[in-house]
């Protein structure tokens, strides 16, 4: 793939949703081009729709019209199965609330979407001492989620997100239930994946965290606000 | 697959009382099944041998009519005293195929030795018992011919009759002791034998001769009945029939009545046996299949709960590339692995079970591969029937759902 080549081409994206009787949209007309290697932020209010476009972006939620093209495919096309693998192959995913799975250790969570990759459990299993060790928690590879602090916690969740070494990384409010101290070093980390060569989408309500981004990108009432 | 087993095992851990209730239930499922069906087989087998030993060929009639209860016990009703050696003597030469007879007399009676009284089945028959029955004495002799024509005032005992008069066989032979009011000589000890299929247990046995019975202790004139061996094993049938047929015409009954004497042969105890653990097997069969109904339940139930509560879990997988059968393949896994545990503990612990009653209740072990197998499978398909539903809904599981109300 060219760096001309847009990786994420969204056309007149829009997305609603049924409550009772209401049909709420959330997403109007989204047009939205991402070439590799970009680093962009989703900056909103919240109820702006940029959890949802993220959603979308990252093959978790289907638009309700509109085009969406990923790598040139037309994801509307792919079948259930075919969209797990790019989410396992392609996509990295850093959540707010760090989704660990609580009753296993640190290593474990991180090995997790290796599981689906086909990756020799050995390989695995040194491939994510590796990125432990890079986000600085060599020391905590056997502890559980609940043993970590919160700063910790999302250390290892980007660990998990690089595990099968994808272009692209989403990161939905990565430093939402962090302190300044904390976000700073996960903001730190971010920048650096991003240096390595990966795409990365951040989602974000703050300015100050936007501003490691080289593209900004802000919604409103599920419009893009800026040109 | 030690990843998958690691988590599994993790969260069966998180959730452990449920998943124990459930796997206890596979296991007592296992156990049952294999437990009972083990241990009835090798009481079958128990009583094959010992009608072997008993003789295949063995044949008894005796007076009144004998009923069987599926105990095992017999019980004689209407009991006749119109048996007698002629009858012994005319079915040994009317029945084709009969070889030997030993006819008998059975009763119990106190026995006194000095000052200690107890009681004993005195058996009274001629020397040819010992071959027809296939017993020996074990000191001094068994009754002769002599004993019998001089209507001597002999007796053989019985080896736990014997321990407990004298203290011990060597002691007992050459002494006296007291049958009937009358002073016997102890010739010989039986081997130790224990009871036989029908119950009766040779050593509370003692043995005297026919002639000094029925003439010198109670004077009577009729005899219990007769064993007669038969040359071959084969001949029962008729040997049955032939029997009756004389015993018939001998005590003129007529058609229409009731025999007034009992045809036996050891085969008869045997299908007594078998009936009665056909029926075991029923009811361990049953109440293995309760427990493992209540097993299988268990695993639906923390299944579905445990999907529910798992939620997260398979919400995160799901968004880093599990696909829905991925999802399924887990929580298969977790639930074939439960009732895997709970079927191989259950079957192992039934063998163990097996071993020690078969050690006390000193039958023949053995284990019966087929059966083995067969539970561990029956409860790994029970498992895997049971998470099949909770592992479809997980696959459902809505991510988005998940992620935005976690």
């Amino acid at each position: 793939m060219n760096g001309s080549e847009p990786i994420i081409d969204l056309e007149q994206i829009d997305k609603t949703y049924l409550q009772g009787d209401l049909t709420i949209e959330v997403l109007k007309g989204i047009d939205l081009s991402v070439a590799p290697g970009e680093f962009i932020a989703l900056q909103g209010a919240s109820g702006s729709g940029k959890s949802t476009l993220m959603h979308i972006l990252g093959l978790l939620d289907r638009p309700s019209s509109g085009r969406y093209l990923f790598q040139g495919q037309n994801v509307a096309q792919l079948a259930d199965d075919r969209l797990s693998e790019l989410r396992n192959r392609q996509f990295g995913f850093i959540f707010q609330s760090f989704y660990l799975v609580p009753y296993v250790t640190a290593l474990e969570n991180v090995m997790l979407p290796g599981l689906y990759s086909a990756t020799p459990t050995r390989q695995l299993r040194q491939r994510a001492q590796q990125l432990l060790d890079q986000v600085g928690l060599a020391d905590r590879m056997n502890f559980r989620p609940s043993q970590l602090s919160g700063g910790q916690q999302q250390r290892v969740a980007m660990a998990r997100a690089l595990i099968n070494d994808p272009p692209l990384l989403l990161a939905d409010e990565p430093t939402g239930q962090l302190d300044s101290t904390t976000s700073a070093g996960i903001m730190e980390l971010l920048v650096e994946m991003h240096r390595q060569g990966r795409t990365v989408i951040l989602v974000t309500h703050e300015a100050e965290v936007s501003a490691a981004a080289e593209r900004i990108i802000v919604l409103h009432d599920g419009r893009i606000a800026n040109p | 697959m030690f990843f998958s087993l690691k988590i599994a095992l993790s969260s069966l851990h998180a959730h452990r009382l449920r998943s124990i209730l459930a796997i206890v239930g596979v296991f007592l499922g296992a156990l049952a099944l294999t437990g009972v069906q083990h241990v009835s087989r090798s009481m079958l087998l128990k009583a094959e041998q010992e009608t072997a030993k008993l003789g295949t060929n063995l044949f008894m009639v005796r007076s009144g009519q004998l009923s069987f209860r599926p105990s095992g016990n017999s019980r004689v009703r209407s009991l006749a005293r119109n048996f007698t050696r002629q009858d012994a003597q005319a079915l040994l030469a009317g029945v084709p195929a009969a070889r030997a007879g030993a006819p008998f007399v059975q009763a119990t009676s106190p026995i006194r030795a000095g000052d200690l009284q107890i009681n004993c089945q005195l058996v009274a028959t001629l020397a040819k018992y010992s071959a027809v029955r296939n017993v020996q004495a074990d000191l001094g002799r068994f009754l002769s011919a002599a004993d019998e024509a001089g209507r001597a005032k002999v007796c053989v005992l019985g080896a736990s009759i014997a321990r407990r008069l004298f203290g011990d066989g060597r002691a007992a032979v050459g002494q006296q002791v007291m049958l009937h009011r009358a002073r016997m000589r102890v010739i010989g000890v039986m081997e130790p034998k224990g009871a036989d299929i029908a119950g009766t247990d040779q050593d509370e046995q003692v043995f005297v001769p026919l002639g000094t019975y029925m003439r010198r202790l109670a004077n009577q004139d009729w005899i219990t009945g007769v064993y007669l061996q038969l040359g071959d094993p084969q001949a029962i049938e008729d040997a049955r029939q032939a029997a009756a047929t004389i015993l018939r015409r001998r005590h003129n009954i007529d058609v229409g009545e009731d025999d007034d004497f009992t045809l036996l042969a050891a085969q008869d105890t045997m299908q007594v046996q078998r009936d009665a653990l056909a029926l075991v097997q029923t009811l361990g069969l049953l109440s293995s299949s309760i427990s493992f109904a209540v097993g299988g339940l268990g695993i639906l139930s923390i299944m579905v709960l445990l999907v529910r509560t798992r939620r997260l879990e398979i919400g995160v997988r799901r968004a880093v590339g599990a696909k829905r059968r991925d999802i399924v393949r887990q929580f298969m896994f977790e639930a074939g692995l439960m009732s895997g545990i709970g079927g191989g503990l259950g079957v192992l612990s039934s063998l163990l079970l097996v071993l020690v009653v078969c050690q006390i209740g000193e039958m023949p072990l053995a284990y019966d591969p087929l059966l083995i197998a067969s539970s561990l499978l029956g409860s790994l398909l029970l498992g895997l029937a049971a998470g099949a539903y909770p592992a479809w809904q997980a696959a459902h599981v809505e991510i988005l759902q998940v992620l935005r109300s976690e």
